[in-house]
């Protein structure tokens, strides 16, 4: 199924012309650039995790240690058993692209696929949710989750995933871009709606059910606020277990420290990102949606 | 004929129901009691006492509040001309490079990764009157620009927001350039069209309705701005970055005053709902579900 | 799913903010924790006793406030004192509960009733705290508490309202100036005197100053509330009051004379360019720049920004010095913000509750094992080559016997920072306003970054006379003076 990756917009025919070279040329630097400011901070962090203290006040910065201290690894392991808190987040992560995809996708095929009565005020109660700011109703979803006796289990995080309407419309909006007549055709052989969602809107939607679950990912791995207030200690996730217990105000923790901790938070996100790339763009019948 | 038509919707209405319940338990209700704290003087010691439009009052008669609604407007409007079109332009070349694809996707999303403390330590390394861009600035003979002024700072943060921001929304277009079929590229090149037609014809219809939506949920995103504003220039200078959400939030976290703050998210979101349920009829005609 | 990400972030600066408001560094210095198992209590009081009969036998749960993970030796003291303490009074069972006070996160704390039975906070949250009712009346229980007369009463004044006391001090801070003197030599400019004035500091400052290398010669906060605390410290020192409260109104009175001299004050530093230019700097940042050597001067609480050079810095501790607020002119008193850390009681609890978690906190108060456990903590500090800065001001007297008792133990260690007795002579601290502090902070930052960003000739009296009406209008008109 691989897609000929030789060509989108522009084929080899296209590179005979100077301009088009000029363009492209410049195209590669844009992004270059754009690259290279993405990777400093990544870099900067890096290295700030290996210099000494006084070189980590040092003015003005300098930008590679003049030894690299290891020792501070190891020290910051001291302070943080960082394989629970990655376990956590994991263990999070997890039910939440289950339950989200889950309810998020069929609700999506649904709206763009299905006949359902007043379909457009269906979208609008989705949709509104997005025009009230969270913070105005954050006492208040506490306390449900209170009520509802999920503070301190995971579901406080696996349930309310599904109520995102910010991914359930980009998730309708794809499901949008399906032929009607594929699906119509596999009705025509019998399928029923869960096979039709499973055996083409899903296949079809790959690139875009893979791009939220990395962007997903990174909601979880950086959320510390709101699950260090819903969860105990032993079951936090990794932002939040670093902000409560690394970066506290009032920390004494030297910084190299904490910087070799946030260093380590980098890589699982990164590998994960590596791995999952490839599928944005695979995966794709030809022809087989809409323009 | 009610179970006729409930037999037509059975399947629609089976894949919806278990989402309107997750909305319903874990958005609806809370955020309906957080409408509800708008009439309330909220304490949670001796209980709310109900005290009718009075924080709709105080809110509406706080002088900042005119500053702080500009303030937003103009955040949107400069987030939307400088920051709206780059998420689209690197999809576009990143789906178009030859080499390093994977990796140029994956630059993006770099910043979404990092811890926002590393983030804005680094910002405020770049825009330091002696730090590199002004160093940079100083070496090749221009003044040096001072990016925490009344009349710049906003666009300091619109640069930084952006650059933290694109790739997520770089990403989403990424998928949604590849759903373009690539046949049609083939023919629009065999009908002659040049490299821009073929953007101009091809690719920018194949993703509009993505562009729309973005759009959409851009301007939602930035009218409920403040994070940056609060965390970089704590609403300054002399206010200029001092948002609605900024001022909501210290009205809920600074002085605790939940009625008021929760007055304020409900005037915009009564703004917003209006305007959407007005988009809904405008298109009620050109365009049936 | 953003929006979690955006709370995240408002936490984080708020806690950078709070942090700076009071509770700044305490960590690195005396919070109380108790002394090792091994130590007894010889002189415990013999109404502890009387109090636990009081208490009658029905069966007590309490949550005590843990001390973060990374502080393993804090918080073993505090699971021995917890085991002292329910020794003698068996019908009591406490619970260590890690959350860290943050006025980010204890509305949500109290809305849902879950933060700890007695718990640490700061002295600005006072007024905000008592008047929502999150915190306990203490006052019935101080007045059975045999010590309670033997408190620091400068350190406690902030939680004294309307008569009512409301939080017991752990220890408080007064206004400083931290020098770096390492920058003075390196420009061979002369130390200011300790006794010194605005002119003086002006004057250092211009001296230690270098734009061009990105030294700053003072660095103001001028981001967010910290930025009124900050200059507030100014407005003390030229003799001026935040607010006057009379027949049950308050007044503003920030817009007076010494108002109008210390905004003057601000002006001057900025129009003589010794100042960042960066100016949005919160609490965290200002103490930053000043461990980076890219300012020469900075104010904060007691040994605050002094301790996080020392220790988090690295700056040798002979090249930081502290000084007073500058008094407005030769010879008159340098005049400071006080504030500090204090141990309070849930409001939510119940009275039985209530009363046991008061037991608990002040069960070693004045005892030998609260200085050993200082002791212990001096000790642990050396042996991470860190020093020890002490508070300036505790919740004893310091001419008090047990005052004498802790300057012995202190003089045991060379690791611990000895202010310079003149300084402690010179320095004169005030508490901060009661009455809608952070809403005159907030209001103030904003005139500072008028006068900090706006060029040209500016109204300083009627920045402040706005300021003054509008802080007037929107919240000491709604003060209720009980």
């Amino acid at each position: 199924m691989k897609p000929p990756r030789d060509r989108a917009i522009m084929s080899p025919h296209d590179f005979r012309k100077t301009g088009v070279k000029i363009a492209y040329g410049f195209m590669v630097i844009g992004v270059c650039l754009i690259s290279l400011s993405m990777l400093y901070p990544f870099v900067n962090t890096f290295l700030n995790s290996l210099k000494s203290t006084e070189e980590f006040f040092a003015f003005p910065p300098p930008f590679f240690p003049s030894r690299w201290l290891w020792q501070n690894y190891k020290d910051s392991l001291d302070y943080l058993d960082i394989f629970l808190y990655f376990k956590n987040t994991l263990y999070i992560y997890a039910g939440n692209a289950l339950v989200s995809l889950t309810f998020m996708g069929l609700a999506a095929y649904s709206l763009a696929h299905l006949k359902v009565p007043a379909k457009k005020w269906i979208s609008l109660y989705f949709m509104s949710t997005l025009m009230i700011p969270a913070a105005s109703y954050l006492i208040p979803n506490f306390l449900n989750l209170k009520d509802l006796g999920l503070l301190n289990t995971f579901w406080a995080f696996w349930l309310p995933a599904g109520a995102n309407a910010f991914y359930l419309l980009i998730l309708i909006n794809f499901f949008e871009g399906i032929h009607k007549e594929m699906l119509e055709s596999a009705r025509i052989d019998g399928a029923s709606e869960f096979r039709c969602v499973l055996s083409i809107a899903v296949p079809l939607s790959v690139p875009i059910i893979v791009t939220l679950l990395l962007l997903g990912f990174s909601t979880v791995w950086n959320d510390f606020y709101w699950s260090s207030l819903v969860l105990k200690t032993e079951k936090l996730p990794i932002g939040a277990a670093i902000y409560t217990m690394i970066i506290y105000p009032g920390s004494t923790i030297n910084w190299n420290v904490r910087f070799a901790i946030l260093t380590m938070t980098l890589v699982p996100p990164a590998v994960l990102f590596l791995f999952f790339q490839k599928y944005i763009i695979g995966g794709l019948s030809l022809g087989a949606v809409k323009g | 004929m009610a179970f006729r038509s409930l037999r037509r919707y059975s399947w629609g209405l089976l894949f919806l129901i278990p989402e309107i319940v997750i909305f319903l338990v874990f958005l609806w209700i809370p955020i309906v009691k957080g409408i509800g704290y708008s009439f309330y003087k909220v304490d949670f010691v001796s209980g709310n006492t109900f005290v009718g439009l009075r924080n709709f009052r105080e809110v509406l008669a706080n002088p900042d509040l005119p500053t702080a609604v500009k303030n937003t407007l103009v955040y949107m409007f400069w987030a939307l001309v400088i920051g709206f079109w780059i998420p689209i332009a690197m999809a576009v070349s990143v789906s178009e490079l030859k080499r390093f694809q994977g990796p140029a996707r994956i630059v993006g999303y770099l910043p979404s990764i990092i811890p926002a403390i590393v983030l804005y330590g680094m910002w405020q390394w770049f825009y330091d009157p002696v730090g590199p861009i002004n160093t940079f600035l100083n070496s090749v003979g221009l003044p040096e620009f001072d990016f925490y002024s009344k009349g710049h700072a906003v666009f300091s943060l619109i640069i930084m927001e952006t650059w933290q921001n694109f790739g997520s929304a770089a990403l989403i277009y990424v998928a949604g350039l590849a759903s373009i079929p690539k046949d049609l590229y083939e023919a629009a090149e065999l009908d002659g069209a040049g490299v821009w037609a073929r953007i101009r014809y091809v690719t920018l219809p194949g993703i509009k309705n993505l562009v729309l939506l973005l759009l959409v949920l851009q301007l939602i995103a930035t009218s409920q701005a403040f994070q940056s504003q609060m965390l970089m220039f704590g609403g300054g200078p002399d206010n200029a970055t001092l948002t609605y959400l900024l001022l909501m939030t210290r009205e809920a976290f600074v002085y605790f005053d939940f009625g008021r703050a929760s007055a304020l998210a409900t005037l915009m979101f009564l703004f917003l709902a209006a305007i959407s349920i007005l988009t809904l009829k405008l298109r009620r005609g050109d365009d049936p579900a | 799913m953003r929006k979690t990400f955006v709370l995240s972030l408002l936490a984080l600066m708020l806690a950078a903010a709070g942090c700076g408001k009071g509770n700044g560094g305490s960590d690195a210095s005396g919070s109380p924790s108790s002394a090792p198992a091994s130590a007894s209590s010889p002189s415990k009081p013999s109404a502890d006793a009387s109090a636990s009969d009081s208490a009658s036998d029905k069966p007590v749960e309490i949550t005590a406030y843990a001390y973060p993970p990374d502080k393993t030796a804090e918080n073993a003291t505090l699971n021995a004192r917890i085991k002292r303490f329910t020794e003698k009074h068996p019908n009591v069972t406490i619970k260590p509960v890690y959350w860290w006070y943050e006025n980010t996160e204890v509305a949500v704390k109290m809305a849902s009733n879950s933060a700890q039975t007695e718990f640490t906070t700061w002295a600005t949250e006072a007024k905000l705290l008592s008047e929502k009712k999150w915190i306990a009346d203490l006052t019935g229980y101080m007045a059975d508490w045999p010590y309670a007369n033997d408190l620091n009463k400068l350190a406690m004044q902030p939680f004294v309202i309307d008569g009512k006391t409301y939080g017991v001090p752990i220890d408080a801070y007064g206004m400083t100036i931290t020098i770096n003197k390492k920058l003075f030599e390196q420009k061979g400019v002369p130390l200011p005197p300790l006794d010194w004035t605005w002119d003086d500091l002006l004057e250092a400052a211009k001296a230690v100053n270098d734009p061009a290398k990105g030294i700053a010669g003072f660095i103001p906060m001028g981001k967010g509330t910290e930025s009124g605390w900050n200059w507030t410290n100014f407005l003390y020192s030229a003799g001026g009051e935040v607010q006057s409260v009379a027949d049950g109104k308050v007044t503003a009175t920030f817009n007076s004379e010494a108002g109008l001299k210390a905004l003057e004050f601000y002006k001057k530093l900025k129009d003589a360019n010794v100042i960042p230019k960066n100016w949005a700097l919160g609490y965290g940042d200002a103490l930053t720049l000043f461990n980076q050597g890219r300012g020469a001067m900075v104010m904060c609480g007691s040994g605050n920004a002094l301790d996080g050079a020392i220790n988090q810095g690295k700056i040798s501790k002979d090249d930081v010095l502290l000084y007073p607020i500058p008094s407005f002119a030769k010879g008159g008193e340098h005049v400071g913000v006080a504030g500090g850390n204090y141990k309070v009681i849930n409001g939510l609890a119940t009275a039985e509750q209530q009363k046991a978690a008061f037991d608990f906190v002040v069960d070693e108060y004045f005892t030998d094992a609260y200085l050993d456990s200082i002791d212990a903590q001096i000790t642990s500090q050396n042996s991470k080559k860190q020093v020890y800065v002490p508070q300036l001001i505790n919740y004893w007297n310091d001419d008090s016997e047990y005052g004498r008792k802790y300057e012995a133990m202190l003089a045991k260690h060379d690791n611990v920072y000895k202010y310079d007795p003149e300084l402690t002579k010179l320095m004169v601290s005030k508490p901060e306003a009661t009455y809608e502090t952070q809403a005159y902070y907030a209001e103030m930052a904003n005139v500072i970054q008028k006068v900090f960003t706006m060029k040209g000739d500016l109204d300083l009296q009627k920045l402040l006379d706005d300021a003054a009406a509008k802080v007037q209008q929107a919240s000491f008109d709604k003060v209720v003076v009980q």
